[in-house]
């Protein structure tokens, strides 16, 4: 029956030894000496002393970390003589021969200062034992003790189980060890059993200075830099640290996981050797929920974060300076926090702003990605009446017969050019021709010098028209235009028009071409605008573009609004002039050159051009010429 | 007379191919230093919106995701507006290519650019760029 020497927060209880097992004796050495070995050289870093190289001849690879603030107890890290400490309060006569291992468990007592100087000693493995552990796996244990102990460093190793409890050891882990004994030396272990999922609180029982170092000799940095060399490869630059703390080889001799935030530190100081060889980590199923700064992985671009325990975006931050361009963080509990994706796409841009892809999809379109048919600048409302009447009237003029017409609209010293590109992927094969563009199609890219270039340009009103009425006729939709006004001012406006147009032919295909149209427009006079610059875009429309064109016949007679002179105020008497003039013209009868007219806004020269059009797709009913002179309505 | 127009169709070829290749570089390789092109009241539209002042056409770029330009032709003429004309010296270039987002498939483009020289340097008045198809 030991005594168990006893912390926290139970009282001194003579009555209730709980001990179950006693703890095996260390074996000890002669003349074995109890200072702290120094392993640490020069610059490297605080942390190294935790795992200690076993002995100084063989001192192994030491890294040369920047230093890390550590815990204050490391301060602690003494090389005073513990075992012989009288520990006053106790029944000394039943703690084993030397003295060196202390066990005690919940409910027994030491004071806390002799608990200090005892849990501090370097060179000892403390061994944990929990007991009535062995029916949990051991992620399940871990885990448990990791929610108590969080975010206190401790590495368990030699887990394994004895009898009904499982046991581990740790070494210089006082900071846990205290919150262990602040949690009265109890875990909550989640388990699912068969009834469904539970928690269960298990007691656990601790030796201090347990076993020498001298008789466990562990290497974990060995081990530790042997895993990571594994888990990177090399061609790919990418390091894979998913699921850590469960690499098979690893986790045989110690349970080294990522959730704790020194251990996640450590490691990547580990990194510091092979940084420009990293460019992706992964680093799901690690339950973390801290992120050390990444910062010394410089040529970090990638970075695997899913299935982890993360609840704060902020997080985030410490891959500030970093040019990372693909995070993942599905299935963390921060992504319940944003109840739309834009929110959540958002919130990572605000910390990550160089990020291009996030939880496997690339962000493809920016905020305003909606194509919108026209553009006007704002605050010009104004033009908008002008750019339409100006582009009715251009386009009509050009899908009719005589493009000679549209003589008045361009600019005495007026520039006209084309360009015509073939896409890949188009619809039509034959059809596709674009011969009579080709022919007269103006290519920087592709112009050996600079001289045909000017021959390819046609220069002044009299040229332009000429290439105009070169090219095929054409018949464009206008429900398929888009209109851009990237520049207006009261002297020169610029218009960008796309869309598409057919070019009638007689084999009654139907050529569908896509084309761009760009207008620079100076003001002559106060609503009128004549064409300095054209810059015609041909190619062949998508399948799609085609598809959709032409869905709606265009409005024929409701082009009135084009003739820049206003009309004037007409009498009666005039446009029963203007009615009859027509009817002699067209031959039509007087009711039908009326109906014309009223519809062209009694603008002869317009009614004129209607009747034509109409005339030529035989809309025009035989009544209309059938002669009733007699039958003049009278009209308003 | 006849000469100057010839030197000013001349100049305009040359610019415009030098500054399309800046352009479509910067745009790809270099987007951070794009608003370096554009003139400080420079408007862009994309696809219809519109974007104006340089501040503003640099974020925009920035959060854009990255591209690929292949420029399959460019056309330029000077600008001949009288003297009525802000900017003297004008050229309006029409470019038609294609652009890839992110290893996505390539979509055909249009774009017309508004440069004029200021100082020494040639800059954006306005950008106008579209899908070929929405």
């Amino acid at each position: 029956m030991r005594h168990l020497i006893v912390c926290g927060e139970a009282k001194k209880q003579k009555t209730n030894p709980v001990q179950e097992h006693q703890p095996p004796r260390p074996p000890r050495r002669a003349g074995q000496d109890h200072t702290v070995l120094r392993t640490v050289v020069g610059e490297s870093s605080v942390a190294v002393q935790n795992f200690e190289i076993d002995s100084v001849q063989n001192p192994g690879p030491i890294p040369t970390v920047p230093v890390i603030p550590e815990v204050p107890m490391m301060d602690h890290f003494m090389a005073n003589d513990m075992q012989e400490e009288q520990i006053s309060n106790a029944d000394m006569s039943t703690i084993v021969d030397d003295g060196s291992a202390i066990t005690f468990n919940r409910v027994s007592w030491l004071p806390s200062g002799v608990l200090r100087n005892v849990a501090t000693s370097g060179d000892y493995w403390h061994k944990f034992t929990v007991l009535r552990g062995a029916g949990y796996s051991k992620l399940e244990i871990m885990d448990a003790l990791l929610d108590v102990v969080q975010p206190q460093m401790i590495a368990p190793v030699m887990y394994r189980r004895e009898g009904s409890s499982a046991t581990f050891f740790a070494r210089n882990c006082l900071a846990a060890f205290l919150k262990l004994t602040r949690a009265n030396l109890q875990i909550q272990v989640n388990s699912s059993g068969p009834f469904g999922p539970s928690v269960q609180t298990l007691d656990i029982e601790i030796t201090l200075r347990h076993t020498h170092v001298q008789d466990l000799r562990l290497h974990l940095h060995d081990h530790l830099v042997a895993c990571i060399a594994r888990r990177h490869d090399k061609a790919l630059k990418a390091l894979d640290l998913s699921a850590f703390h469960m690499d098979p080889e690893l986790s045989e001799v110690v349970f080294w996981s990522l959730r704790v935030p020194k251990a996640f530190v450590y490691v990547l100081n580990m990194l510091k050797v092979r940084t420009s060889a990293i460019r992706c980590l992964y680093l799901a199923d690690n339950e973390i929920t801290e992120l050390p700064k990444f910062i010394i992985l410089s040529k970090l671009e990638v970075v695997d974060l899913s299935s982890n325990k993360i609840s704060n975006m902020n997080v985030l931050k410490n891959f500030n300076g970093l040019n990372l361009l693909e995070i993942s963080l599905d299935r963390n509990p921060v992504c319940a926090q944003y109840h739309d994706e834009l929110s959540y796409i958002q919130a990572i841009k605000e910390m990550v702003p160089t990020i291009k892809k996030i939880d496997g999809v690339y962000l493809t379109r920016p905020e305003p990605s909606l194509w919108r048919r026209n553009y006007v600048p704002p605050g010009q409302s104004e033009c908008i009446a002008l750019v339409d009447q100006f582009l009715q009237h251009y386009f009509t003029l050009l899908d009719g017969d005589d493009r000679q017409r549209l003589r008045g609209m361009y600019h005495p010293d007026a520039l006209f050019s084309l360009t015509c590109n073939y896409v890949p992927g188009q619809s039509t094969s034959s059809t596709a021709r674009l011969t009579r563009y080709t022919l007269e199609s103006r290519n920087l890219l592709r112009l050996s010098d600079y001289s045909k270039s000017q021959q390819l340009l046609s220069q002044g009103a009299e040229e332009v028209l000429s290439a105009l009425c070169r090219l095929p006729r054409t018949e464009h939709d206008p429900y398929s235009f888009a209109v851009d006004l990237p520049y207006y001012t009261q002297e020169i406006a610029v218009i960008v028009v796309s869309g598409v147009f057919r070019e009638p032919s007689m084999m009654n295909e139907n050529l569908i071409r896509a084309f761009s149209r760009t207008f620079v427009l100076h003001k002559v006079a106060s609503k009128e605008y004549q064409i300095v610059n054209e810059m015609l875009t041909v190619s062949n429309a998508s399948t799609k573009q085609a598809e959709e064109s032409f869905q709606y016949p265009k409005p024929k007679v409701s082009l009135a609004k084009l003739s820049f002179n206003p009309a004037q105020d007409l009498t009666d008497a005039d446009r029963k002039q203007m009615t009859r003039i027509l009817s002699r013209l067209t031959e039509m009868n007087q009711q039908w050159a009326q109906k014309c007219l009223e519809q062209s806004k009694w603008d002869i020269k317009w009614a004129l051009v209607v009747f034509t059009e109409l005339l030529k797709m035989n809309k025009l009913p035989g009544e209309a010429f059938e002669l009733e002179e007699d039958k003049v309505v009278e009209k308003k | 007379m006849e000469q100057e127009r010839r030197t000013k169709v001349e100049q305009a070829c040359r610019t415009a191919e030098e500054f399309i290749k800046h352009y479509y570089e910067g745009l790809d390789r270099r987007r951070n230093v794009m608003s370096r092109l554009y003139l400080d009241t420079a408007t862009l539209l994309w696809n219809g919106n519109g974007i104006a002042g340089k501040e503003f056409i640099q974020k925009f770029f920035e959060n854009l995701p990255s591209t690929d330009h292949i420029v399959s032709s460019i056309d330029s003429q000077p600008l001949t507006t009288g003297s009525t004309c802000h900017f003297p010296l004008t050229i309006v270039v029409s470019v038609s290519g294609f652009i890839a987002f992110c290893q996505e498939q390539p979509q055909a483009f249009q774009q017309q650019l508004l440069i004029t020289a200021e100082g020494d340097k040639w800059k954006i008045v306005s950008d106008c760029f579209r899908f070929q198809e929405p």
